[in-house]
């Protein structure tokens, strides 16, 4: 039995590579994205504010499951694609770069909800000050921004795991990743510890996650807390 | 004894109820031999069988639609109660589910785009896509390790990404190919259909529960009858004879 179960974890483990690598680019893209973003949002282009938001409507409006088989299988139904632009077709046949672009922009969509949520609720007196003292706004959001975003740390990290659990939907674009070994055992075996042991994983991977994010969180508001 | 003769009544009722309500379970992306027609009908070779079967021995059946995957898994948690889906008759499942007799002789091939590549062994190192769960996943696994395996939920995506250009072929039940090149020209067979006792080739059958020999005898009676009153070769007519 146990020689069973090690047997399982040896091959389940085979897609941790691309379980991590995944959620590890898509977590830093999306958070530069979602930086970006935000400071875009406190522009006054209204057009530029409008397509963001049309933009954020879209990616949390709809399930994420979605969006990776919109993305891997829609530009397939175009040939003209893979005639024209051997460069974009070269990326968007691989399926770990469609599940990247997928989860980033997903994961980006969020994440600037959190953060520009987190500017919005600093108190307007902080803005007042930075006026006063003849700033103008990209000096405000230089001071404000950093001071915004360690509040918003502790959602953030939610979001972060939220990116890790996503990954396991890739498998239904062909990626092996841990989701993928998974119903790839569980189809030759049949045995519902194959989802146990996957679960354990995917439980350490973000317990972990949970426990350093707390830890930066905790640094990041020594200031405040005595 | 009139409690006494309730319960038994009751009880009566119940069971006839339960046995003559069969659910089937299958993945009906899969034609000939389970898939949706333009009407949204559930037809194909397995269906017509399953349907005859029930009409042969009066059950209630039913069909339920979901991967492939989780099919047998489904037969031992027993949210179904049998499995008509294409399915190999294998050592290894024999171990989890108990099969029918079985109901097709199948054999396997390879599908690429037309004059892609000539030979079998021209494979080596290209990716072929298979559905996740199947013999021929196994198949490949282990009697051509250079071959690159990409998985698929269906077999429905598999196709689309060879018309695509993202995998160089497809290796499941020759039907199911042959099925695929009448509606696309572009696509074609590589080399000749493959059969291994091992994976492929000792049959299809209808998988059930493990101790459930009742139904298991059931089907076996009912195939018997179909095949001499000439029930299954207008079927199998039906399905697999090219006009």
């Amino acid at each position: 039995m146990l020689d069973k179960l090690l047997n399982y974890t040896s091959i389940l483990i085979k897609g941790l590579p691309t379980t991590i690598s995944l959620s590890v680019a898509a977590i830093i893209a999306a958070c530069l994205l979602s930086i970006v973003l935000t400071i875009l949002l406190n522009s006054q282009h209204k057009l530029l504010i409008a397509s963001i938001k049309f933009y954020i409507l879209i990616f949390t409006g709809t399930p994420l499951l979605v969006q990776i088989i919109i993305i891997y299988y829609g530009p397939t139904q175009f040939p003209a694609i893979r005639e024209n632009w051997p460069l974009v077709w070269s990326l968007i046949s691989h399926p770990w770069m469609c599940a990247f672009i997928a989860l980033t922009l997903n994961s980006a969509a969020y994440t600037t909800q959190i953060f520009y949520g987190a500017l919005k609720a600093i108190p307007q007196g902080q803005w007042q000050a930075c006026a006063v003292l003849g700033m103008n706004k990209s000096q405000t959001l230089k001071i404000i921004m950093p001071y915004a975003f360690k509040r918003a740390i502790s959602s953030y990290s939610n979001e972060i795991i939220f990116v890790v659990k996503g990954t396991a939907l890739v498998s239904t674009i062909t990626l092996m990743d841990l989701m993928g070994y998974n119903q790839f055992l569980n189809g030759r075996y049949y045995e519902f510890s194959i989802f146990m042991i996957t679960g354990g994983i995917y439980l350490l991977i973000n317990g972990l996650l949970s426990a350093m994010m707390r830890s930066v969180e905790k640094k990041a508001l020594a200031f405040e807390t005595p | 004894m009139r409690t006494c003769l309730l319960i038994l009544a009751l009880s009566s009722l119940c069971f006839s109820a339960f046995a003559q309500h069969i659910t089937f379970g299958t993945e009906a992306t899969y034609a000939p031999f389970e898939y949706y027609d333009k009407d949204n009908q559930l037809v194909g070779f397995d269906i017509d069988i399953a349907k005859k079967i029930c009409e042969i021995k009066q059950l209630n059946c039913k069909f339920t639609n979901q991967s492939f995957d989780s099919l047998i898994p489904s037969l031992k948690t027993r949210r179904i109660d049998a499995a008509i889906s294409g399915i190999d008759i294998t050592p290894e499942r024999k171990e989890q589910v108990m099969f029918s007799q079985p109901y097709y002789l199948n054999s396997a091939a390879f599908l690429t785009q037309k004059q892609a590549l000539s030979t079998i062994q021209a494979l080596k190192g290209k990716r072929v896509g298979i559905q996740n769960g199947t013999t021929y996943q196994k198949y490949l696994l282990e009697q051509f390790p250079q071959i690159k395996l990409v998985n698929y939920v269906t077999y429905q995506y598999a196709i689309l990404d060879l018309k695509s250009k993202r995998i160089d072929a497809i290796f499941s039940d020759r039907a199911l190919a042959d099925e695929w090149i009448k509606s696309d020209s572009n696509l074609a067979i590589l080399g000749n259909n493959i059969v291994d006792p091992d994976y492929f080739g000792s049959g299809l059958g209808i998988a059930v529960h493990k101790g459930n020999d009742q139904l298991v005898e059931i089907f076996n009676q009912a195939l018997e009858q179909m095949k001499i009153d000439g029930s299954y070769q207008q079927i199998y007519d039906k399905w697999f004879t090219n006009p």
